[in-house]
């Protein structure tokens, strides 16, 4: 119910006022003097006051000020009983909504009653939008800036409109420094190779879906990606650019790589305890045998024999101390594959037989990779491993190669009992495993998988059952 | 008649060192290269190839080691089993012990060493009715 209130030192007056506005439905309150009328409007909100400036104790537009001044939110009108215009236009320029003079048609001073109430109903309500907006900008901008992700949005002509607090941080820049800048040039002021960057955004713009991407900046891995922004009927077509620090991502992932190379190096030491003891063995039975022997030729092919067996000892310890420099990281740098496929192939053979398996090899690529050589030889060497673990030792191993302006590709087919549908999907999967307890760790394809994703490559394996299986590794040609 | 020893190994050069030493002590020595060629000569004839002890490896191609010795204590019980293998396993030792193998040698092992507990074997198989009746 809205409130009134009249202050008017005319009784009568008053009164009359007041039962015609409680007709009305409206609440009222009087008083006779300003000073009263001023105590009023300090305890309670009061939607209409009329005034009237033809108070005893103080000046009537005094009293206006003040009661303007204690914004009390309501609309005051002004009675003034001297038909001088002087003294309702200053009233108006003081800040009074309406004025009207004695004697007044009863009929306009409601309407202009109801005309105020409506006035200062309409001023709460835009109170409140405007709180409301306000609080809902704060909101917005605190769910951006509290998104783990550094967001830029630009419009069609690369100009930056937004970029939240995030990317601001994450690149030590000011907010001036980047809004309303070309974001090509903003981002070269962040990082040196953001050509890829550009390339994408480019693409992104005229229409060609991207895929996420990492990017180098400084000492720091960014993932980013590249989306629209949904725009209303009447707005201009946004794009956002989200950048995410992945840096402690890629550590962990290489450290996953790390204890799968030592889980890896439990299953090698029982093979190469094996594969040591054995010859050890020889030689120790052969220099025994030749203690009991007499005759001479036979010594001398047990002699012989200590020889082999010594040598094939001293491969197999070789061929850890290769293996022990592949875990080494930081060999970082444009590789062979071609290479990198025969060292694979020489550190396979100290854990698994592969005299007996024909490797038929088809070299044709002549572009480098760049790759950590170490994590390529786990990869080509986790491969060839399972191939042969599947021939059993026996049958027939293909390694190709060769390669486009874009990529490498590496292909390795064993002839094999091949994988069974119900598996093709899943041996990428970490800890799946075919083999026995113990004899396998389950993450060796994984790994695979997740060292040639991590390059921007793709694994694929074809197979059919008692066909053996052919697996494709791509890796892209980086300039 | 010597007692008949088979020596189950994929490695020719542990299987030459068994051939020899046994050989040298009087022992008839079959040979098999892998658990499955291991199984066929166990199962081959009848009495005359009757084995009084086996020697075998655990990491092989195709039937592993432990599968053949879980065939050979189950078809043949009377005829002892020595393990023979590169890779010391404690664990899979125990494992083997309580499923009747008779002893756990881990390469290299002396000639010394290995006659003495092929000995046990066969006295071992002594005791049991079959061996009194081919030996």
């Amino acid at each position: 119910m809205p409130n009134l209130l009249i202050i008017d030192d005319d009784r009568a007056h008053t009164e009359t006022l007041t039962d015609i506005f409680q007709e009305e439905g409206l609440k009222v309150a009087s008083a006779t003097t300003g000073h009263n009328g001023i105590e009023y409007v300090k305890r309670e909100k009061f939607q209409v006051i009329i005034l009237d400036l033809k108070l005893p104790d103080r000046n009537g537009l005094d009293i206006l000020k003040e009661l303007l001044s204690l914004d009390a939110g309501g609309r005051i009108i002004v009675i003034t009983g001297f038909a001088t215009t002087e003294n309702a236009i200053r009233a108006l320029n003081e800040g009074a909504s309406y004025y009207i003079t004695k004697p007044f048609d009863i009929d306009e001073l409601k309407a202009l009653v109801r005309k105020a109430i409506a006035q200062s109903q309409l001023a709460t309500e835009k109170k409140i939008a405007e709180t409301e907006i306000i609080r809902l900008k704060e909101y917005n901008e605190n769910i951006l800036a509290s998104l783990p992700y550094a967001l830029i949005i630009f419009d069609r002509s690369l100009k930056i409109e937004y970029v939240n607090s995030v990317y601001l941080r994450d690149f030590s820049l000011k907010r001036e420094m980047v809004i309303g800048k070309n974001l090509f040039e903003t981002l070269a002021l962040i990082a040196y190779q953001t050509e890829i960057i550009q390339k994408d955004v480019d693409n992104f713009l005229s229409g060609t879906p991207q895929e996420s991407r990492k990017i180098k900046i400084d000492d720091r891995m960014f993932g980013y990606h590249l989306f629209y922004v949904l725009k209303g009927a009447s707005e201009v077509q946004k794009t956002g650019l989200i950048m995410r620090d992945i840096t402690s991502e890629i550590k962990v992932q290489q450290q996953l790589i790390q204890s799968e190379k030592l889980a890896g190096i439990g299953t090698m030491a029982s093979g190469i305890a094996h594969e040591v003891n054995n010859p050890l063995f020889g030689v120790m039975g052969m220099a025994e045998a030749i203690l009991d022997e007499e005759d001479p030729h036979l010594i001398k092919e047990y002699a012989r024999d200590i020889v082999n067996y010594s040598k094939q000892a001293a491969a197999v310890v070789k061929g850890l101390n290769i293996y022990a420099r592949s875990t080494q990281a930081g060999d970082f740098k444009l590789i062979d594959v071609n290479e990198n496929l025969d060292e694979a192939l020489k550190i396979v053979r100290h854990s698994i037989e592969l005299d007996r398996i024909d490797i038929a090899k088809d070299y044709k690529a002549n572009e480098k990779i760049l790759i950590n050589s170490g994590e390529l030889q786990q990869v080509f060497g986790n491969i060839i491993r399972n191939a042969a673990q599947a021939m059993n030792g026996k049958g027939r191993l293909e390694i190709s190669t060769r390669n486009n302006e874009d990529s490498v590709l590496i292909k390795i087919s064993d002839s094999g009992p091949g994988i069974p549908k119900a598996h093709l999907g899943k041996i990428f999967d970490p800890f799946f495993t075919t083999k026995d307890p113990g004899k396998g760790t389950g993450l060796g394809l994984n790994i695979v998988h997740r060292i040639v994703r991590n390059y921007d490559g793709m694994v694929e394996v074809e197979s059919e059952e008692g066909k053996g299986a052919t697996f494709t590794i791509k890796f892209p040609i980086k300039k | 008649m010597g007692a008949r020893v088979l020596v189950v190994d994929d490695e020719e050069e542990v299987r030459k060192v068994l051939r020899l030493h046994l050989t040298k002590e009087g022992f008839n020595v079959i040979e098999a290269v892998d658990g499955e060629k291991g199984i066929e000569k166990v199962r081959e004839g009848d009495n005359p190839l009757m084995l009084d002890v086996i020697i075998c490896d655990i990491r092989m191609p195709k039937i592993s080691g432990t599968e053949a010795i879980a065939y050979f204590r189950r078809e043949f019980p009377s005829t002892p089993v020595i393990v023979l293998t590169g890779f010391p396993d404690t664990e899979l030792a125990v494992d083997l012990m309580k499923k009747g193998v008779l002893d756990y040698l881990v390469k290299p092992v002396s000639k010394d060493q290995l006659i003495a507990v092929v000995q046990k074997a066969v006295k071992e198989r002594l005791k049991s009715p079959e061996a009194r009746k081919t030996i």
